[in-house]
């Protein structure tokens, strides 16, 4: 059993506050969702959880069984049992994907323990051919030249081998086509299981027909504004969002707003070009 | 084991043991010399003819090497000898300050490939001096592995001339712990001559390391390739200067470089000058340089899978130095490497 409490969380980036108090708890044998539109703060939450270096927590905290979350690095997080499947997940080229996977189940053993080498190759080559993956996948670099579609199966597929206790992914469903939408909810539900507490963040519920999720939270103005079941889901995605924005009385629902206008509807500039 | 080899280090001893064909010299003496029939034709002595004019006499170092040399090699491959598995060859310093030159001719149509170890034993000044001459059609390749402590400094100088058609690749790795300077001139002379020179460096702790290659197109339709990889660690400081020189004349040559290097502390230094000097229209020529440091979110996407900096460090420059493992893949050599690599990444 593993339990993550997220309590009264702010966080900033670049001295912008994105994250305004978030509670939030997940156990094993769970599945949430954080739903809502852009520049909410949802996918900070993500990389706030595992640690990313641009972020700085200013309030609140973070547990995993008790153990306080913000005083580990991102490396002693993972090793802890936390995953993160990325948005964009990052190409590392000249390291191959199998050197890296086996590095990192190689962190999770016991000191002066030893990776079974074939057993490794025999959970890696199945969970290529469960993803559908392309059998030269170990032997290419990490992420490198590999299409959207390829990257978020190749981050399932590090799910699959590395076993956490609670998982994240975020907008695990962007860039999937149908085909390949249905094959990661197949392989992600699999993985549903007692033993895994699961958070998935997502703009549409599209790939919440393929996973099931038990909680549904809406992200605006960087907080949990609503909790509910499947019910709250459905209705946002027949009605949107509009009809709870009125509800909280929320005008703007960002906290993360694009300043960059774009230069043809800017006349000074156009006449320049 | 001769009596001889036992004055070396454990590790030297197991690293000469380990391979095939090898020949060993130390303080100018050649104090094993173990070789397959395969090598029967190839003449070894220490004695060396060549014409000093070819080199760069105004360097200090060449000139203080033709004027104190007290070790020698010469290897002769003869006309049509192909020398198929790899000779061994070390160098190494035991008790003297070494003055070496290690001569190698490649007869016209002859093939060699030589790797050479190079090591000390105690603190010393090391000036080394290596000179190949590779007739037309001939190939050699030419792999060096300097792994000297940083109780030595060490000056390598390595002068090819290449003729027609004769192929000369290098591939020079300098993953020792001393203050090193590493000059390679090769000149083309010949048509359709190839040069590919690569070099591979790391640098740590307070090391300096200046390393420069220059090929020289003196022939038409001659093509050479620098490339520099480089990685600085701790408060290192490493050089890497590049120059393709195509001569008046010498149309359809071609001439690239490129240096690839990570800087992994603050206070570490990597800086690439790559040139190119060329006196003539009709030739395709290029230089490309990438350094910086190892991208934070390369870090911290590996780290978000539970390896620790270090272990995504490792991984990331083993990558690095791939284009050099690979032609390093030698059973013997590579735990060794590893362990260099290893020592300079803690």
């Amino acid at each position: 059993m593993a339990t993550l409490i997220i309590k009264d969380l702010y966080a900033k980036v670049d001295d912008k506050e994105i994250l305004k108090g978030v509670n939030l708890t997940i156990k094993s044998g769970e599945t949430h969702a954080i739903m809502g539109p852009n520049g909410t703060g949802k996918s900070t939450l993500a990389s706030v959880i595992m640690g990313h270096p641009r972020y700085e927590v200013t309030q609140g905290s973070i547990t995993l069984d008790g153990e306080d979350v913000l005083e580990m690095e991102t490396d002693e997080r993972a090793r802890a049992g936390l995953f993160l499947a990325m948005q964009a997940p990052q190409e590392v080229p000249g390291v191959t994907n199998s050197d890296f996977l086996k590095t990192a189940v190689e962190t999770r053993l016991e000191e002066g323990e030893h990776l079974a080498l074939f057993d490794f190759i025999k959970q890696y080559d199945q969970a290529i051919s469960d993803l559908k993956m392309a059998d030269d996948v170990p032997h290419r670099y990490l992420n490198d030249g590999f299409s959207g579609g390829e990257k978020k199966r190749n981050e399932i597929l590090q799910m699959k081998l590395l076993k956490p206790r609670i998982a994240i992914l975020d907008e695990i469903d962007s860039g999937l086509d149908v085909d390949a939408l249905k094959i990661v909810g197949d392989n992600v539900s699999k993985m549903q299981t007692d033993e895994l507490g699961l958070l998935m963040i997502t703009h549409y519920q599209r790939i919440l027909e393929y996973i099931n999720a038990d909680i549904i939270h809406v992200m605006m103005q960087g907080r949990i504004v609503k909790t509910g079941d499947q019910a709250l889901m459905k209705k946002i995605d027949t009605e949107g969002y509009d009809w709870l924005k009125e509800e909280l009385g929320i005008d703007d629902e960002r906290v993360i707003v694009e300043d960059h206008e774009p230069v043809f509807l800017n006349p000074t500039k156009k006449e320049a070009l | 084991m001769s009596d001889a080899l036992k004055t070396l280090t454990p590790e030297l001893q197991s690293l000469i043991g380990a391979v095939e064909n090898v020949i060993v010299v130390c303080d100018g003496n050649i104090i094993h010399q173990q070789l397959s029939p395969a090598f029967d034709g190839l003449t070894i002595n220490q004695t060396l003819i060549y014409d000093a004019q070819k080199f760069d006499l105004d360097d200090p170092a060449v000139a203080y090497n033709l004027e104190h040399t007290n070790s020698t090699l010469s290897l002769i491959v003869p006309k049509d000898t192909v020398l198929k598995p790899t000779l061994y060859v070390f160098v190494i310093q035991g008790d003297l300050d070494l003055v070496h030159q290690t001569h190698v001719h490649l007869e016209a149509n002859a093939e060699l490939s030589v790797f050479e170890y190079l090591g000390n034993t105690t603190q010393a000044g090391i000036n080394i001096l290596t000179h190949a001459d590779v007739d037309p059609y001939a190939t050699l390749n030419y792999l060096s592995l300097a792994a000297h402590t940083k109780h030595a400094a060490v000056s390598l100088n390595r002068f090819a001339n290449i003729a027609e058609r004769a192929n000369a690749t290098y591939t020079l790795a300098l993953f020792g712990e001393a203050l090193t300077q590493q000059n390679t001139h090769h000149i083309i002379h010949g048509y359709q001559g190839e040069s590919l020179v690569k070099v591979v460096a790391f640098t740590d702790q307070t090391q300096e390391a200046f390393i420069r290659t220059l090929v020289e197109h003196q022939a038409i339709d001659s093509t050479g390739n620098i490339e520099h990889y480089g990685v600085a660690n701790d408060e290192s400081f490493l050089t890497f200067e590049g120059m393709g020189k195509i001569l008046k004349g010498m149309r359809q040559s071609k001439a690239f470089q490129s240096t690839k290097g990570v800087v992994l502390a603050p206070k570490a230094r990597l800086d690439a000058n790559p040139l190119l000097v060329i006196d003539e229209y009709d030739v395709e020529a290029g230089h490309g340089a990438a350094v910086g440091r190892i991208d934070e979110e390369q870090l911290y996407y590996m780290m978000s899978r539970g390896l620790t900096k270090k272990e995504a460090e490792r991984l990331i420059i083993n990558g690095f130095l791939a284009p050099l493992s690979q032609l390093l893949a030698d059973a013997a050599m590579d735990d060794h490497i590893r362990a260099l690599l290893a020592a300079k990444t803690q």
